[in-house]
């Protein structure tokens, strides 16, 4: 679980937050309601995990619920992961 | 997800000191919200806000909800929020048409779960759709459907296909009927029809997602943000709006859009008040706008401007087509998907106005105005996927750099968006296009006007989001509790004083009456304009989506045609443009009217007449044709009735007096009724009703007829259209601005004629100056004008525009959508009208010596 949160963290400072001070992205920090992943972002995210966990992101997965945070995203990708 | 829910008054008998604390604390702030209410609700209704429904049953109903509800249990408080719903329902609506909105209602709740498969629940859903559209339509006639439809379309028609949406993937707990009943029959929907596009899962999810007290005074906070939003917008409305019409320069140019724009605050301070209400029933919500005035992109300006909106969009259909288009490629996927969100934003658009007008809304300029919306946004959008957006995570500290970028930019996407803008509310693109040519722009002043609106956005940027005083008075976890609560309950209560007449009068000699109008919800004098040329039925633009005017014309009843849509009625072709049938007997607009064989709405006179009589001849527009009222009840009968029953032996032995009035007629057509029609009946008198802004009036027809090429009755009008080079490659707001130089002298020939033809026959000529039962913004010194201009022609005056004067105008007319006088405002008319005859017979020659 923190070894996704981790990959999830740093893709979000590379993909989005270039140039930011990595102690401000906490687990708990919102995301979605925080401006910081838009719909695009969201397609990006989705995107990456997919690519990255071999998972299938659908579309009402991609809700402020499962992608307000990074501790959301993973347990998303955690609950997907242990299902197959 | 429910964190803390600390009760008013907890037990202190265990805790000591701190929990003695801890509860006087809780006291503290359930005062300091329950007094902040109490104050909202008192502004409201000292400033109207809204509607009378909202001020009057609504905010109370919701103040004494929300004291109850706060001492209930928390299991309890849901149930509660239901029935002070219904209860709402019951107010706005009475007993019969609230049940059939509740239960049609249940029914498509109803239908989401059955037992089937979706597919077939899809389908009967459609099919009530289909039915419940063709009530709308009036295809199948009830009573109830006028009333009921617009506010159960605005419960159900977006929040449907969400619930429908989270239903079928599973979003919706199960045994969970409170939340569904909590959902689409939200308390304030009854008196808001058009609502923000609340999201299933983020209303359950939110619904006492954090500290009570904090979400109550967040509510507060919002609710009194949306009432200053809505007291500017009437402000701007008032004093700033302009017409099309008026637009001659850049100027008024500018002056023109942003005010049309600035519609936009009414809507966000409806929703403001809609959201800050449901804060206060524990149900935390998001923000629905922000500050979308200072859009620095126009994918910016999409996400801030219907925050509710773009989520709806986004959850129910870009991710779920994004996700099935993304094997094109992405940015095709993209292009494709964002393209769908705007061809369903345009024709939900459609949808929605549907739903609350009763009538179908396709026009070019809507068209063009979300195709190059949507463009733009997805022209932005593309490019942000490609290059990246600069996102922050905290507020960066202040850069002047920065700030200008953002400044120019954000003047940028302004200025884009109000083109658009007032694109979307003309009439047509050649309106439009007519709109920007006549303002000679130069660019000169294209450089001045950016220079301002730099400044102004400079300053604006800086204010709401460099400085974040906003935020200080919306609370947050890091705050103390008391200190947001100052920020909002201190400048409410100086909102109250400041509306209070014993305080404002010490606030400057103007300030009173400019409180006073503030405080009075009407029409701005454009939309005055549309409502006295009386044709507002054929208003159906876009602009109207949420004007006072709008309004009006969505409460308006089916069964409401104008006359030459009935048999009573026929178009003319020529500058009369209509005319009355003879010998007509019809219900109009719920009251009796029956047509003479002359083709007035009156008596069956002969044409010559008697001995001894004394005749009137009247001539006027709708509210002197007695529109609404039945033929006994129209003010000019009345006054014939009095006259004839108080002779005293002396003078004629009988007084007629004929209506000649017709709907919708200016001066201009009123003048060839007396030429070619009232002079027949040779009358003795004529009765001129005159009312406010006749000028416009005459004017306005004048720029209809003369652009359509009719042949002009008086040489003198052709002759002014010609000077005006008027001719059919105009549209109407074209010609009307350039004849009204023209006006006063106009008016001076129009009643130096009549006067004129008057003296002619041997005609008394009087000016009866009559009020209307609109709340009007008085032009005293227009009126003076036109009386005077009267006086000099020969006309004897009668002002009796203090009619109504102390009456409730609202229960003077006709309908709440319909602005003519009822039975009872034509009888205060003929009272007035007979008491002044009475003190001034020998003046108005009424003896027939």
């Amino acid at each position: 679980m923190n070894e996704i949160k981790k990959i999830v963290k740093d893709y979000i400072l590379e993909e989005f937050l270039p140039g930011e001070d990595p102690a401000g992205l906490a687990d708990e920090t919102p995301l979605v309601s925080g401006g910081i992943l838009d719909s695009m972002a969201t397609i990006k995210m989705a995107a990456f995990l997919e690519k990255k966990y071999g998972v299938q992101i659908e579309a009402h997965e991609m809700n402020t619920k499962n992608f307000n945070t990074i501790a959301s995203l993973a347990s998303l990708v955690q609950a997907k992961l242990g299902g197959k | 997800m429910i964190k803390a829910d600390a009760q008013l008054v907890q037990p202190a008998a265990a805790g000591g000191f701190g929990q003695l604390a801890g509860a006087w604390a809780a006291v503290g702030k359930f005062l300091s919200v329950a007094i902040q209410f109490g104050l909202l609700v008192f502004l409201s209704r000292q400033f109207q806000v809204e509607n009378q429904v909202f001020y009057e049953k609504i905010m109370p109903l919701a103040f004494g909800g929300f004291l109850m509800h706060y001492f209930l249990p928390l299991r309890y408080r849901l149930p509660f929020f239901i029935v002070l719903s219904f209860g709402g329902i019951y107010l706005a609506f009475g007993l019969p048409n609230g049940l059939w909105l509740v239960g049609i209602g249940l029914a498509l709740i109803g239908i989401c779960h059955l037992p089937v498969a979706f597919v077939v629940r899809a389908g009967l859903l459609l099919a009530g759709g289909v039915g419940l559209a063709l009530l709308r339509i009036g295809q199948i006639k009830v009573a109830w459907a006028g009333a009921v439809l617009p506010i159960l379309a605005s419960m159900f028609m977006f929040r449907l296909m969400i619930y429908f949406y989270d239903l079928k993937h599973g979003l919706v707990p199960t045994k969970r009927l409170a939340s569904t009943l909590a959902y689409f029959f939200l308390l304030p929907n009854v008196v808001f029809p058009l609502f923000p596009v609340v999201d299933y899962s983020t209303f359950c999810q939110t619904y006492y997602d954090s500290d009570r007290q904090r979400i109550y005074q967040k509510g507060i906070y919002w609710m009194f943000r949306g009432v200053v939003l809505l007291i500017l917008y009437r402000y701007v409305n008032y004093y700033w709006a302009i017409a099309a019409d008026e637009v001659v320069s850049l100027r008024t140019l500018i002056q023109y859009m942003i005010s049309n724009m600035m519609v936009l605050l009414r809507v966000s301070g409806q929703f403001h008040l809609i959201v800050g209400m449901l804060h206060l029933f524990g149900f935390n919500l998001p923000e629905t706008m922000h500050n979308y005035f200072l859009a620095s992109s126009f994918t910016d300006f999409w996400r801030r401007a219907n925050i509710y909106w773009k989520d709806f969009m986004q959850k129910v259909f870009f991710y779920p087509f994004y996700i099935r288009l993304r094997q094109r490629g992405e940015s095709s996927g993209l292009f494709l998907a964002m393209a769908l969100v705007f061809i369903l934003t345009w024709l939900f658009h459609a949808y929605q106005w549907f739903w609350i007008k009763g009538s179908f809304l396709f026009s070019a300029p809507d068209v063009l105005y979300w195709s190059g919306f949507g463009l733009i946004v997805i022209a932005n959008s593309l490019y942000e996927a490609k290059h990246g957006r600069k996102r922050i995570l905290k507020k960066p500290s202040w850069n002047w750099r920065e700030i200008m970028v953002r400044t120019l930019r954000t003047v940028g996407v302004f200025a884009v968006i109000a083109i658009l803008w007032s694109l979307w509310i003309s009439p047509s693109i050649a309106d439009w296009l007519a709109l920007l040519s006549g303002a000679g722009v130069t660019l000169q002043g294209v450089i001045v006007a950016c220079l301002l609106a730099t400044g102004v956005f400079l300053v604006a940027i800086i204010v709401l989001e460099k400085l974040s005083w906003r935020d200080a008075a919306a609370p947050d976890t890091e705050v103390p509790f008391f200190r947001p609560a100052l920020l909002t309950g201190v400048p409410m209560l100086a909102l109250c004083l400041i509306g209070n007449p014993d305080i404002n009068t010490h606030l400057g000699e103007k300030t009173p009456a400019l409180v006073r109008d503030l405080q009075t919800a009407r029409l701005n004098r454009h939309d005055e304009e549309l409502l006295t040329r009386g044709y507002y039925e054929d208003i159906n633009q876009a602009n109207q989506f949420n004007t006072q005017l709008g309004d009006i014309y969505m409460k308006r009843a089916d069964n409401w045609p104008t006359l030459r849509e009935t048999p009573a009625g026929r178009l003319t072709g020529d500058f009369m443009r209509d005319e009355i049938v003879p010998s007509k007997r019809i219900v109009f607009h719920g009251a009796q009217l029956s047509t003479n064989r002359w083709g007035m709405r009156d008596k069956e006179y002969e044409k010559e007449k008697a001995d001894q009589t004394y005749r009137i001849a009247v001539l006027g527009a709708s509210h002197v044709f007695g529109s609404g009222v039945a033929d006994n009840e129209t003010f000019e009968w009345l006054l014939e009735e009095r006259l004839n029953h108080a002779r005293n032996g002396e003078g004629p032995a009988r007084y007629e007096i004929l209506n000649f009035a017709s709907p919708g007629y200016s001066p201009l057509q009123e003048l060839v009724v007396l030429e070619k029609k009232a002079l027949d009946f040779k009358p003795d008198a004529l009765f001129y009703i005159a009312t406010p802004r006749e000028d416009i009036s005459s004017l306005r027809h004048l720029a209809a007829t003369a652009i359509k090429g009719v042949a002009m009755p008086y040489d003198y009008l052709a002759a002014i259209a010609q000077k005006a080079a008027i001719d059919s490659s105009l549209t109407e707001d074209q010609a009307m601005k350039r004849l009204k130089p023209y006006g006063n002298e106009m008016l001076g020939w129009l009643y130096a004629r009549f006067a004129e033809i008057c003296r002619q026959h041997s005609i008394q000529p009087i000016y009866v100056y009559t009020p209307v039962v609109h709340k009007l913004e008085k032009d005293a010194e227009r009126d003076a004008y036109f009386m005077g201009v009267a006086r000099e022609n020969g006309f004897v005056i009668i002002d009796i525009s203090d009619a109504y004067e102390n009456q409730n105008k609202d229960s003077l007319r006709v309908a709440e959508w319909d602005w003519h006088p009822n039975a009872e405002g034509h009888r205060l008319l003929a009272d007035r009208l007979y008491q002044t005859i009475q003190e001034n017979r020998e003046l108005l020659d009424l003896e027939g010596k």
